[in-house]
């Protein structure tokens, strides 16, 4: 449907129901998945093929140290023996769970705000270089929900579109193709730690008045994913139910 | 097929990016009105093209500046197929002219067909649209009302005002399950802009990121999956289709 058949698609440090809705697809369409998580956050395997096995697909999972440039430079290669190439990038920055609501400057002191930016930037690193060589690649950046209160998310949205836009120009030229899905709530996603007023924000301010549906998530990246989004290059699409129009 | 069975609305698509979008849409499933003004030749080619695809289409005049003829459009629509689920509102005026040679019956007509237009067709389709609680209504803007443009002004205004009206109409329906998204193209190799983009080619190569002119498809291809299920969650959004241009 989407033609990613004999593509090499790497996913990056994906929320675990997204990323095996992702891969099920992709391989469903006979395409090479890798999923690649940091060593630390250990335990996903399980739960992220559990499904696209039971369908009988075929995904590798790889947890790997990629706390710099060169351990993350050592994964893709690794990968690249698997796969000739990698075709397709989603690269997926997770907000971290906590409650980090800036009513004023003084508040943020000694929060621990620390966004993954540089596995982040270290996957861009280590891939945009294999993809310049065959002068054509996909690149997906997707980011979680950003709501104006919460630092932490603006942060993380706004560093993904500003990197998707400035590289997307400097991609553009040589056939790759970088773009970003910016996230709002998901269904089934647990937000009351992290967000506390979320169902206030949910009736107040969201014109959808209601989470996504998985496959309303997993649509537009794969759309992103595919050729079918000819002459977009760095755009962010924003999939949060108008949060942000 | 992402659009099986739908019923869309395409205006201003009898050739260029609405006839493209039209058959991309009737490719991937959907019954197609193909609306026109002046072209009747060419719609009714589109409608053919269409059929052979296995879908059907109709050809439908109508002024879509004048609030009559675009209900009228809207109650044939609504007799043939019973349902409208898509309207693509695409009919534009490109206007290129100084702002101090412009005439105010040119402005105006910018206005009519470019804003105007659009608020007649999606005022036409919402009703059903509210009792079928379900529709997709996507706003063919363009780069002009995004980052303006010399010698734009009625036009880029025009297209500013579209923005405006998808976000705004986007936040008043998105609980009814419709969504309403606009589409801005950047060069894109089709009649309107052929001239334009004729005698500025090679400083267009040289500003597109991308290094080359869109086409057509590519913006079709937008549509459709803007039209799709997968794009439930899409609401008020406005996607830059130009190449990289508007970074």
């Amino acid at each position: 449907m989407f033609g990613f058949k004999g593509k090499g698609i790497l996913i990056v440090n994906c929320l675990p129901r997204i990323a095996q809705a992702l891969a099920g697809i992709f391989a469903e369409e006979k395409a090479k998945v890798f999923m690649l998580y940091p060593a630390q956050d250990g335990g996903y395997g399980k739960e992220i093929l559990a499904a696209p096995e039971a369908k009988g697909l075929e995904i590798s999972l790889l947890e790997r140290p990629l706390s710099s440039l060169a351990l993350f430079k050592r994964a893709i290669s690794e990968i690249k023996q698997a796969s000739k190439n990698i075709d397709i990038l989603i690269n997926y920055v997770p907000t971290p769970k906590v409650n980090m609501r800036a009513a004023g400057a003084g508040q943020l002191a000694g929060l621990p705000f620390e966004p993954d930016f540089p596995l982040f930037h270290n996957c861009l690193n280590a891939v945009a270089p294999l993809m310049l060589k065959k002068a054509r690649g996909r690149m997906v950046n997707v980011a979680g929900i950003a709501i104006r209160e919460y630092l932490h998310y603006m942060a993380i949205r706004n560093e993904v579109a500003s990197v998707t836009k400035t590289l997307g120009r400097e991609l553009a030229r040589k056939n790759i193709y970088m773009n970003a899905a910016l996230l709002g709530l998901l269904e089934g996603e647990d937000y009351s730690q992290a967000m506390p007023r979320y169902l206030e924000i949910l009736s107040l301010n969201l014109p959808a008045q209601r989470p996504a549906k998985l496959e309303e998530v997993t649509g537009p990246i794969l759309f992103l994913a595919s050729d079918k989004a000819g002459y977009l290059f760095g755009e962010s699409l924003k999939v949060d139910g108008g949060l942000s129009a | 097929m992402l659009l099986k069975n739908r019923v869309a609305i395409v205006t201003g698509a009898s050739k260029g990016i609405g006839k493209s979008i039209a058959l991309g849409m009737a490719k991937e499933g959907a019954h197609l009105i193909v609306n026109y003004n002046t072209d009747r030749e060419g719609a009714e080619k589109v409608a053919r093209e269409i059929k052979k695809y296995g879908q059907e289409a109709v050809a439908i005049q109508a002024d879509i500046s004048r609030g009559e003829a675009v209900k009228n459009m809207v109650k044939l629509a609504k007799e043939k197929f019973a349902r409208i689920d898509i309207l693509v509102n695409n009919a534009g005026l490109m206007l290129e002219k100084y702002l101090f040679r412009l005439s105010d019956e040119e402005w105006q007509r910018c206005m009519d067909i470019n804003i105007n237009g659009a608020y007649f067709c999606s005022r036409a389709c919402l009703l059903q649209m509210l009792r079928q609680q379900y529709g997709k209504i996507i706003n063919i803007t363009s780069l002009s009302g995004v980052i303006g443009n010399a010698g734009h002004t009625a036009y880029g205004a025009s297209k500013a005002a579209l923005i405006g009206f998808t976000k705004s109409l986007a936040k008043e329906v998105a609980r009814k399950n419709i969504n309403v998204n606009a589409i801005a193209p950047g060069y894109i190799g089709t009649g309107m802009s052929r001239n334009f983009i004729r005698q500025d080619k090679g400083l267009l190569d040289k500003i597109i990121p991308a290094g080359r002119i869109g086409k057509a498809e590519e913006v079709a291809q937008l549509a459709v999956f803007l039209a799709s299920e997968q794009a439930g969650y899409i609401h008020g959004q406005v996607i830059n289709i130009d190449g990289g241009i508007t970074l």
